[in-house]
């Protein structure tokens, strides 16, 4: 009987292609991977949680308006900040043993009443030393005013070079947008005066960043036609092989170059 | 099998992984000026004359016109501003883009004699290339000329059009006593006398073919229309007939001329040919047509006309003499002047009381206006480029010439103080 078998099965193997065999064992495979992808299991083991990291470049380019884009949360620390104050006052209302205390206090106006009786000379002196504290704190003032409108003055300056970045993220992560960034910066690179070309162009490039904010391969996409317009587009880019900052991941950006603001004028 | 199915893998794995390109738009430079370092022009031989200076300050005031630069400061150029730079090689271009410049001018001299030859050289920061280079062969007292020359090959080179700055002024002045006609670089500097017929001189207007001007004068007490050769100095007259010969404009071909003619009558608008013999008659009115320009293309002409009540802007087609009505809005619209590139019509319009100058559209669209500040602009006349207007200003019992750019901005005077300067005209360049 076992050598029946045997041969049938011989017999049956030369019947099968020899190539069957691994046919069938890879479509077994892919029909095992197929549902594992769509389940996302893969996917899982690819994604790296991403902590949202926003970027304020406060050291070397001062942002001209920091408060821009979050009123919510500096209005509210504003509003704290004034209302301590009275607060402070009450604690000692707030207890109802000081408020016993009160009538023997109120018992010192006589006490009062007799040093008026004294001379008028200490009412004056009073009157003067209020006047000199008042105008002590007004020199304060004057001075204080002075040295935040020199820091103003000396904060206007870098200002212009800083590059035009939009708060971006949510709850109290407010930061500079990395797009707004990359965009700020290869905007500050360009340098075109609307009386070097016709205002309707356009010219579109693709460049790559890496992390590092290092630039990579660039390539102009679309040309505007006009040789000047393009040349300035292109030494923008040229100017730009540095961000001066990371970027959270590589990537490539595409980007038009047009002068719509400038025909709105 | 294992190959191909782990290839398989990676591919899945990675398609979800690439990611899409993040799209920005930029729709405004970050600076609308060129940062542009003008070196000083160095002597290639021998020792440092006066010539670098004039160059230097024709060279500024010329790129300062233009609007195009940003010009850096020189107290913080490097050592390379000391080098001659000739080759882009022998140029250091890591200390410029470390002023943050984009263009760099360098430039040298040498006198041969009375023979002034100079070098210069405009280069491009960024791509480290030759933009353009120029060998200027002239005599001493050419300076300003080959400045002005340079100054133009740098617009050339940065914008595709050529710059007006070797071009000249003709206006007419009472330095003299009278009002003669007057000829003067386009910064005011040299001036110069070209007509003495203790008279009234009005009008002027360049040929474009040759070193050739044409005036309207009462020399010979009717307002005749000359023509005059700069440089030879001879005079002939080219419409002598009774009544006004005035508004003398060449085609831009030099072709022929529009003038206002009134035979004893009427003034109306008559092409001329160059010999002063009428070739049509454009406009037959009762009103005062005056003050004719040339559409840039030489079909259109327009002018002024009092025909509705008040003198207005109208165009007349040159084939069909057909008329039709530019301006509506004012009460007193005049002295139009049809721009190079077709574009606009430059004109000036009372208004409270003071005469502005505006540009209009040749469809009628696009008015606007381009001086505010006080006193009388009039006679506004386009650049050969189209990128400036000349025109006169009338303030505080002075009138003097004045340049601005075609929008307005960059206006300065160049006429010296001391005369009344009218009736500014430019020329084409000047070879």
């Amino acid at each position: 009987m076992s050598e029946y078998y045997r041969h049938r099965l011989r017999q049956l193997q030369k019947l099968l292609e020899p190539g069957l065999r691994r046919m069938l064992l890879l479509s077994f495979v892919l029909h095992l991977i197929v549902p594992i992808i769509l389940s996302g299991v893969l996917k899982v083991t690819h994604k790296t949680p991403k902590v949202p990291v926003y970027r304020v470049n406060l050291v070397n380019k001062p942002v001209k308006d920091p408060r821009a884009g979050r009123p919510d949360a500096v209005r509210a620390k504003k509003k704290k900040k004034v209302k301590p104050k009275p607060i402070a006052k009450q604690i000692p209302i707030k207890t109802p043993k000081t408020v016993k205390v009160e009538p023997p206090v109120k018992k010192s106006p006589p006490v009062k009443k007799v040093q008026p009786v004294k001379t008028a000379e200490t009412s004056l002196q009073k009157r003067l030393a209020e006047m000199q504290a008042e105008m002590e704190r007004k020199a304060k003032l004057d001075k204080l005013k002075a040295s935040i409108a020199a820091q103003q003055e000396d904060l206007g300056r870098p200002d212009v070079e800083a590059p035009v970045g939009e708060p971006d993220g949510t709850g109290e992560e407010i930061g500079v947008s990395d797009i707004r960034y990359v965009e700020g910066y290869i905007t500050e690179q360009w340098r075109l005066s609307p009386y070097q070309s016709p205002l309707d162009l356009e010219a579109e490039v693709k460049v790559y960043y890496s992390e590092e904010g290092k630039r990579g391969h660039w390539e102009m996409v679309k040309k505007s036609g006009n040789a000047f317009f393009d040349d300035t587009v292109k030494n923008a880019i040229i100017k730009s092989r540095d961000l001066g900052q990371s970027l959270p991941a590589a990537g490539e950006f595409e980007i038009i170059f047009n002068l719509k603001d400038l025909q709105n004028r | 099998m294992n190959k191909l199915s782990s290839f398989i893998l990676l591919l899945t794995l990675f398609l979800p992984l690439t990611a899409q390109a993040v799209r920005i738009e930029i729709s405004a430079p970050g600076e609308q000026t060129i940062p542009l370092a003008l070196t000083r022009f160095l002597p290639m031989s021998g020792d440092a004359t006066n010539s670098a200076a004039e160059i230097d300050r024709a060279l500024i005031a010329d790129l300062d016109l233009s609007g195009l630069f940003e010009l850096a400061d020189r107290s913080a150029f490097l050592s390379d501003a000391d080098e001659l730079g000739l080759h882009s090689t022998q140029v250091d271009f890591g200390q410029w883009r470390l002023l943050g410049v984009d263009a760099v001018v360098k430039g040298g001299y040498r006198l041969e004699g009375e023979k002034l030859v100079v070098e210069a050289r405009l280069y491009d920061v960024v791509t480290q290339r030759l933009l353009t280079g120029r060998r200027y062969v002239g005599r001493v007292g050419d300076e300003r000329r080959i400045a002005h020359s340079f100054a133009d090959q740098i617009m050339l080179a940065l914008t595709g059009k050529q710059g007006p700055f070797n071009s000249r002024l003709a206006y007419i002045s009472t330095r003299s006593g009278h009002k003669e006609l007057y000829l003067m670089e386009v910064d005011g500097q040299n001036p110069s006398r070209l007509t003495d017929h203790r008279s009234i001189v009005l009008d002027p207007d360049f040929s474009p073919l040759r070193k050739e001007i044409i005036y309207t004068s009462y020399k010979k007490s009717n307002p005749d229309l000359y023509r005059k050769e700069i440089y030879t100095g001879s005079e002939a007259r080219l419409s002598q007939r009774p009544g006004l010969n005035t508004g003398g404009r060449y085609r831009a071909d030099g072709g022929e001329l529009v003038v206002t003619l009134s035979k004893g009558h009427n003034s109306d608008i008559y092409l001329l040919g160059t010999d002063g013999s009428i070739h049509k008659r454009l406009t037959t009115h009762w009103g005062i047509d005056v003050a004719p320009s040339w559409s840039p293309e030489g079909d259109k002409i327009a002018f002024v006309s009092d025909r509705r009540g008040n003198p207005q802007i109208f165009i007349v087609d040159i084939d069909s003499l057909k008329v039709e009505r530019l301006t509506f809005e004012g009460k007193y619209n005049a002295t139009p002047d049809w721009s190079p590139t077709g574009e606009w019509i430059a004109f000036t319009r009372r208004t409270e009381g003071q005469f502005d100058i505006f540009l209009i559209r040749p469809d009628g669209t696009g008015e606007h206006r381009l001086t505010f500040a006080p006193g009388n602009k009039e006679h506004p006349r386009f650049s050969p480029d189209g990128r400036f207007l000349v025109y006169s200003l009338d303030l505080n019992d002075e009138k003097s010439i004045h340049v601005m750019r075609a929008d307005g901005t960059g206006d300065r005077r160049i006429s010296a103080p001391g005369g009344n300067d009218t009736h500014p005209a430019w020329s084409g360049h000047w070879q």
